[in-house]
């Protein structure tokens, strides 16, 4: 079960998991994901934050949900290519905004995770 | 008309304030966190609730009704002390809820006894504090009610008996009751809370949605517990 | 209701067979005296009696005991039980009176067949009749006064249990408080005003002694004024018991 930051909003917590899931292909083979208690209950939250979290997903035209049915990952070729980049970026922005603060260059920077091998 | 909702309710104990001029409206398909320290008037409020205790002023309606014998049909309340009775065998503990209330599921009860590894043929009695504090939390959830109420469902047990009790409460809940849950252990109750009720000497200090509060102001319910209570 | 009185039952079975036991087996001790005791000293008359009395006033106390203990419960850990039940505390008080009186009346049966047993040993009802002429109107006077006391109080106590948690637990203050004094006075007034004019009466007949002739009746006499004193404490228990209840009713926890 997911370890979680308590100050962070739950919703969003887990959105990042899904997201990292679709990434892996988690749901190449069945785009169809759990029902909302199904959710609640792999991830020991309550029903409402996970009915949310399927709302933010459709939101963010990652997931369809089709009524009686339940909730499908969005039939597009593109999402998970899309997903990993935007996530990438993401922690991308935030280490070299980290890493600036702390009065790295970006030279320093490349540097520094060339050592890292 | 609201599942549940309190004005002015107020009750003391010979002299001591318990709850003082409390404004509380709940809806269904909720979890509420009741959280404060000792003596902060949690308990009394369930009493209240659950019809074991009258309201000194103040007005409490449960569907627009008065707690009266019919709403205590309607609500389920596990109290913090072990309250059922020491001679009965769990199996005979079920047919005793059954006995007395119509939304009692005595399969629920049994399938939870069998995923609590609770042996259905032992005495009450017999039970570890653990045990004890299981079959509680399966019977209560093995009703119904509009209303489930269970105080300090965490207290004096082990981790791994608070997980597997979490775990239950989130896997088992009757979809559409309003679910109020006091503890003092606010880490571990935070995952499955949709709404956190602070209460202090008797007042509502804070009310509000735990990811609203999150998203907001940035904190976890047990930062705003300490914020509110920590000097 | 049923359905109550069928749990408390259940869960108080052990202790209603203890009880039973303890009575089958001292309603027999008497059985060799009534067999071979001396009829000169009346012995033969007298263990039974006594005993029978006894067994009487003991299954009352444990019974009241009993009760205390019930309506005790009701306040304890388990009331949080019984007190969500969608059943009314009108309901709850009642079925536990109901359960008490139930098993005194399986008690009071057994020392009845007991005393039909000894009468038959003993001679048929004849040794009633004997009995009776041998006892002073004044003394027989006494212990019927007694007895009555005794009913009384079962009557009042079931009246004042009920009144009381009708009408305290009604949450209305301040008639439940009048009622709730004028039957915890009853209820302490009559069982000694009874007793205290049982001893009045036995103190009104000074030549009572001096008609009496013979050891037996000089017996049957003894054991007539130890029933009066057993009752007289008894009723003093039944008091000190009221208060009790009486107290536990009007606890803090009572919420009024």
């Amino acid at each position: 079960m997911l370890t979680y930051d308590n100050n962070q909003p739950m919703y969003k917590q887990v959105i990042d998991d899904i997201k990292k899931r679709i990434v892996n292909g988690d749901f190449s083979h069945n785009p169809q994901f759990p029902s909302t208690r199904e959710l609640a209950i792999a991830y020991g939250i309550n029903p409402n934050t996970a009915a949310r979290v399927y709302k933010e997903l459709e939101l963010q035209h990652i997931c369809y949900s089709k009524k009686g049915v339940g909730t499908f990952l969005m039939n597009n070729l593109k999402l998970e290519e899309d997903l990993k980049r935007t996530m990438a970026d993401n922690l991308l922005n935030s280490f070299l905004s980290n890493m600036s603060d702390l009065g790295f260059s970006k030279d320093e920077i490349i540097e520094e995770i060339k050592k890292e091998d | 008309m609201s599942l549940l909702k309190t004005e002015k309710l107020t009750k003391i104990y010979q002299n001591r304030m318990a709850l003082s001029s409390i404004n509380l409206t709940l809806e269904s398909k909720k979890v509420y966190g009741l959280l404060g320290p000792n003596g902060s008037g949690k308990t009394t409020l369930m009493k209240l609730i659950a019809n074991l205790m009258q309201p000194t002023s103040g007005q409490l309606l449960i569907n627009g009704e008065k707690p009266s014998v019919t709403t205590r049909a309607t609500v389920a309340y596990m109290p913090t002390e072990s309250f059922i009775y020491k001679s009965m065998k769990l199996v005979d503990v079920g047919n005793f809820y059954s006995d007395f209330f119509e939304d009692f599921n005595q399969e629920t009860y049994l399938n939870l006894l069998d995923e609590m590894e609770l042996p259905k043929q032992i005495k009450v009695s017999a039970l570890s504090s653990g045990m004890s504090a299981k079959l509680r939390v399966a019977v209560t959830l093995s009703r119904k009610a509009q209303i489930i109420m269970l105080d300090e469902p965490l207290n004096g047990i082990d981790l791994l008996t608070r997980d597997c009790i979490i775990k239950t409460i989130v896997d088992n809940s009757y979809e559409e009751a309003a679910i109020i849950i006091s503890s003092h252990l606010v880490e571990l109750l935070e995952p499955i809370l949709d709404e956190a009720i602070l209460l202090d000497k008797g007042k509502i200090v804070y009310m509000g949605n735990v990811e609203n509060l999150r998203e907001n102001e940035g904190i976890s319910v047990a930062n705003k517990y300490r914020e509110v209570f920590g000097s | 209701m049923m359905n109550l009185i069928k749990y408390e039952l259940n869960r108080n079975k052990l202790y209603l067979l203890l009880v039973t036991v303890i009575t089958l087996v001292f309603g027999a001790l008497p059985l060799p005296f009534a067999i071979n005791g001396d009829p000169e000293l009346g012995f033969n008359i007298i263990v039974p009696a006594l005993m029978m009395i006894l067994l009487i006033y003991g299954v009352g106390l444990g019974m009241l005991i009993f009760m205390i203990l019930q309506q005790r419960e009701v306040w304890n850990r388990n009331g949080v039980l019984l007190f969500s039940l969608p059943v009314s505390r009108f309901k709850i008080f009642t079925s536990k009176i109901l359960t008490g009186l139930l098993a005194t009346l399986g008690l009071l049966v057994i020392i009845v067949g007991y005393s039909i047993l000894y009468i038959n040993i003993l001679g048929g009802f004849e040794i009633l009749k004997e009995l009776y002429a041998y006892i002073p109107s004044g003394f027989t006077f006494a212990v019927v006064l007694s007895v009555i006391g005794e009913w009384l109080y079962w009557i009042m106590t079931i009246i004042f249990l009920i009144v009381l948690s009708k009408t305290i637990l009604g949450h209305n203050k301040s008639k439940g408080w009048i009622i709730a004094l004028i039957a915890i006075g009853l209820i302490i007034v009559l069982p000694i005003g009874v007793s205290i004019v049982s001893l009045v009466l036995m103190s009104l007949e000074p030549t009572v002694s001096q008609e009496l002739i013979g050891g037996l009746e000089a017996n049957i006499l003894d054991s007539t004024s130890i029933s009066i004193w057993i009752s007289l404490i008894f009723n003093w228990f039944m008091a000190i018991g009221m208060f009790i209840t009486s107290g536990i009713f009007l606890d803090k926890k009572l919420n009024i």
